[in-house]
């Protein structure tokens, strides 16, 4: 029975799906490498089967792109700083919210909140945080340094904006790996524990020899998840910084986007994006050849 | 010596009293079980003495230190739990080490030990093999050998052959006896099957509803049952319980069987004075299978006749099923061609093989 | 017997440093919502005089005056709210109503097989800016652009890979026996996805629909590109506020709240069905 479907069955498993996929995405992904080639100015009135042929112009540009090339360096440390930060906090929180005490249910539902709220509203809500007379300055400024402490302009320096983007996501996302983390944790068999602590481990222990490693795989799944998510980063970048000051901030979903609608070089904005997914689908299949090359010999 | 003192432990979860005022000792070097029904409370006093439940009353003592509000890392105990629960992630060969290292051995003794274990329980070629992956008896074997490799005061068993085929059980089981004797370790074992606890054990203890019955060598449990449901749990095929009424017929005290005519005379009066209280009473007569004689031929001194209703072939025996009344009652003989289905016998039991209980309090009185 | 890893106090000191540190932005959001102008700017909390003012102000279309006399027109909130909900809500729908169907094929038939899954799954792994540029030029020519039903379309095909990975998850754990017997007793296959399968799964529905509809909501840089007036979302909007009347933080934080309603609400309710998944899962 599981090969051979009723041909109903077959249509609306595949012809909705299929059809919504070529409809909207598919076939503009097939006008992008075409778009790709053409030397294509949209103001002087004319339409894009009209533009002329460029050939390869539009990506010898884009290699040479020096802020191209600094938003996807950018981007990337983006990525790496923050997933980082997460999984160091989210395995830590993990740890402190293992056992049951007073309140962990609403803690728990406290925790998760920000993963809830659209990253426009976290992207204000930072944006409001760090103004010059807000919390960031007057309360945790305070805490750390002291009454001294002088109010930072958050946004009108690169390094302290490039930190704001990072409070921002490592707030709104550390939740999502706590809680992947805590879900694996605790379904380690209590079995499991029990033998250990007969054994006589203690629960330190425990914690890094039973359960975090029995919890390895759901843990690179998120991770990976999360290093995706975070390199498409555009609404926090884009409200609270505008990329500045300057282009320092300039993430590279957010330089795409100012190259097709601020600039409305449509070919080359192409030309970028067809460059920046031919890297990433490279290292999405390296990933999953590497991870199962490994599943396999094991 | 003794190795264990449990104490009047008592242990319980919400409304439910899981063990009730459970006390036993345990002697160095002795295989001890605890032998009960499902939900006796068995497992419920192992995980006390562990440490893995807090008792709500009494004391566990184990090699004169009070081990009660220890937790059960301190206290020098190994269980090997019925799932094996061995760690999945890691080899064989850290598994049988876990203990060792985290009591900081140091890394060429643990090989030592490693190496010796594996070799007693025959786990040497699986050394590096991950532990997940392997089946139950190896699993089982892995559980048993770093619970034993750490030399626990005391093995505690959660039974762990109840997961195991039949036909390796025999052999575990000869096994675990043999790594016992020479190794010298105490072992407190928990199981529901009396025919491991009384092939393994030096002494069981019977638990029912949370209370332990009897505490005794295995013949003692079998020749001198001191209640009803030790008498009926332990012996295969179950021992015929019979209601009667003690009543004297001239001056000899005889049985008489419930809704029957059936007497049995148990001897003179003045032979049995402590059956003189209990005269006229109600009385539950124990009789193993295995004790009843039958006959095709009316000898003299025989207790009652009745017609065989079923016999069950069981190799080199049978099991006779005897009409009496409305009940059976089942004998056990060696394999004889002279009984058939139908045929009327006549059957006669050894008095010194009759169990005697109240029928109220089920306590035995001979 | 549970043991005290790390002392009570340690637990609780982290557990409240970390439960502040997820709450202080937001309180800051919400009290500065309640402030009036005045107090747009100063440091502390909780405002003198609260008022309600700036909840009316994101409603109405006025000239407002900036901080140094600048002015700027925005507009009511009302339109992007009403968008997006429509938006929102039919790309949700199509999406767990499409997945719900792929994954009853990839489930009981492999049909779509796992590449055609994966496929879906890139359509989520891949940035978005990295492939608006054509859909532009696309509904540019189909006359797509700012338009409802473009939107809905790009959402739903982008979201649908959640609707059928966590529908599929639902279904597995369907026992296929069920849908045998049905057939047996001579039910179409149809009748048997409808009446015996979607009953059973719907808590899978609602979850799936519930957690698209969060991240369809917050979806921002489609919108920006592809509307432009008339069907200006809310997330657009919220962008749009915060660049045109940069200094009015009041305004600025009643819209967040404004926009935060809905999805802590749904937040609520999937942590309530979350709890009825999961028990689904172990006790089938």
């Amino acid at each position: 029975m599981r090969n051979n479907p009723p041909k109903i069955i077959t249509y609306l498993a595949n012809l909705p799906l299929n059809l919504l996929l070529y409809a909207t995405l598919i076939v503009p992904f097939a006008l992008m490498i075409y778009l790709a080639f053409l030397a294509w100015n949209p103001a002087a009135g004319i339409n894009w089967w009209e533009a002329p042929f460029t050939g390869v112009n539009n990506f010898i540009r884009a290699l040479s792109d020096s802020r191209f090339i600094a938003a996807l360096g950018r981007t990337a440390a983006f990525v790496v700083i923050v997933v980082t930060i997460e999984f160091f906090l989210g395995l830590a929180l993990a740890y402190f919210m293992l056992e049951e005490f007073k309140g962990k249910k609403i803690s728990l539902s406290l925790i998760i909140y920000p993963l809830m709220l659209p990253w426009v509203v976290v992207a204000l809500i930072f944006y409001l945080f760090f103004q010059d007379y807000g919390p960031m300055n007057n309360v945790f400024l305070k805490l750390i340094i002291g009454e001294s402490a002088q109010n930072i302009h958050w946004f009108l320096s690169s390094t302290t904006a490039f930190i704001s983007l990072i409070i921002a996501d490592v707030w709104q996302w550390t939740p999502f790996i706590f809680l992947v983390m805590y879900s694996g944790l605790s379904a380690v068999s209590k079995r499991l524990i029990e033998a250990a602590q007969v054994l006589g481990a203690s629960s330190r222990t425990i914690f890094w020899r039973i359960q975090l490693p029995l919890i390895k795989p759901l843990v690179l799944i998120a991770v990976v998840l999360r290093a995706l998510e975070a390199f498409k980063v555009f609404d926090i970048a884009y409200v609270m910084t505008g990329g500045g000051p300057g282009t320092s901030t300039e993430t590279i979903s957010l330089y795409i986007y100012r190259v097709a609608i601020e600039y409305h070089d449509i070919s080359y904005a192409a030309a970028l994006s067809l460059i920046v997914l031919i890297i990433l689908v490279i290292i999405i299949r390296s990933f999953i050849w590497y991870s199962f090359e490994r599943g396999v010999k094991r | 010596m003794d190795k264990l003192i449990v104490e009047n432990l008592t242990k319980r979860f919400g409304d439910l009293v899981a063990v009730k005022n459970v006390s036993f000792n345990i002697k160095e070097g002795e295989f001890f079980s605890l032998l009960g029904p499902s939900g006796c409370g068995k497992t419920t006093t192992l995980r006390c003495i562990a440490g893995l439940e807090t008792p709500d009353e009494g004391r566990i003592i184990i090699k004169n230190r009070d081990v009660t509000r220890l937790p059960p890392q301190e206290r020098g105990v190994s269980l090997v739990f019925q799932e094996f629960a061995v760690f999945p992630h890691m080899t064989v060969y850290e598994n049988l080490a876990f203990g060792l290292k985290v009591r900081k051995t140091p890394k060429e003794e643990i090989k030592k030990k490693v190496l010796e274990i594996a070799e007693t329980l025959n786990l040497k070629e699986s050394l590096g093999k991950i532990a997940g992956r392997l089946g139950l008896s190896e699993k089982q074997r892995i559980a048993l050998g770093r619970s034993i490799i750490v030399e626990p005061e005391i093995l505690l068993l959660d039974e762990p052959l109840t997961l195991v085929d039949a036909k390796v059980k025999e052999a575990m089981r000869r096994e675990l006896r043999r790594l016992q004797r020479e190794l010298k370790i105490t072992i407190l074992y928990v199981t529901h099957d009396q025919l491991e606890a009384m092939m393994m054990s030096d002494r069981i203890a019977v638990m029912d509803a949370g209370r332990i019955l009897q505490i005794g060598t295995p013949t003692e449990i079998y020749e001198d049952p001191k209640k009803v449901f030790v008498a009926r749990f332990i012996g295969s095929p179950t021992i015929n319980l019979l209601e009667s009424k003690l009543i004297t017929e001239k001056d000899e005290y005889a049985l008489l069987i419930k809704d029957t005519e059936v007497k049995i005379h148990i001897g003179k009066a003045s032979e049995r004075n402590v059956l003189s209280k209990h005269s006229g009473r109600e009385l539950v007569a124990g009789i193993r299978p295995e004790d009843i004689n039958i006959s095709k031929e009316l000898e003299p001194g025989y207790h009652f006749s009745s017609t065989i209703e079923f016999i069950e072939m069981m190799g080199e025996r049978m099991e006779v099923y005897l009409k009496l009344n409305e009940e059976y009652i089942r004998a056990l003989t060696p394999l004889r061609t002279d009984l058939k289905e139908g045929d009327r016998v006549y059957v006669r039991i050894p008095l010194d093989k009759i169990l005697l209980f109240e029928a109220g309090t089920e306590e035995r009185i001979l | 017997m549970n043991h005290k890893i790390i002392s009570k106090f340690t637990r609780y000191l982290v557990i409240i440093i970390f439960l502040s540190w997820i709450l202080i932005p937001v309180l800051w959001m919400v009290t500065l919502a309640f402030k009036s102008y005045p107090e747009w700017r100063v440091a502390y909390f909780f405002p003198k005089e609260p008022t309600f003012m700036n909840f009316i102000l994101i409603f109405e279309p006025k000239q407002i005056v900036g901080m140094m006399g600048a002015t700027a027109l925005v507009d009511p909130v009302t339109l992007p709210f009403i968008n997006s909900l429509l938006v929102v809500g039919a790309s949700t729908v199509l999406s767990v109503i499409i997945g719900f169907f792929t994954a009853y094929g990839a489930s009981r038939y492999n049909s779509p097989g796992p590449f055609s899954l994966f496929f879906t799954l890139l359509t989520r792994m891949l940035p978005p800016a990295t492939f608006v540029t054509p859909i532009m030029v696309y509904y540019s020519n189909l006359k797509l652009l700012d338009s409802h039903l473009g939107l809905i379309m790009l959402y739903s095909a982008v979201t649908v890979t959640y609707g059928i990975w966590i529908l599929k998850g639902f279904i597995d754990q369907v026992p296929i026996e069920w849908e045998q017997a049905a057939l047996l007793e001579g039910a179409s296959h149809l009748q048997v996805v409808f009446r015996v399968t979607l009953p059973i799964v719907k808590s899978g529905l609602v979850v799936s629909g519930l957690f698209i509809f969060l991240l369809n909501w917050a979806e921002l840089l489609f919108a920006l590109v592809l509307t432009n007036v008339q069907a200006v979302t809310l997330p657009v909007h919220i962008s749009k506020y915060v660049g045109a009347v940069g200094q009015l933080y009041g305004p600025q934080a009643a819209l967040g709240i404004l926009s935060s309603l809905i999805p802590v609400i749904i937040g609520y309710i999937i942590q309530k069905h979350l709890v009825t998944a999961f028990t689904f899962g172990m006790v089938r």
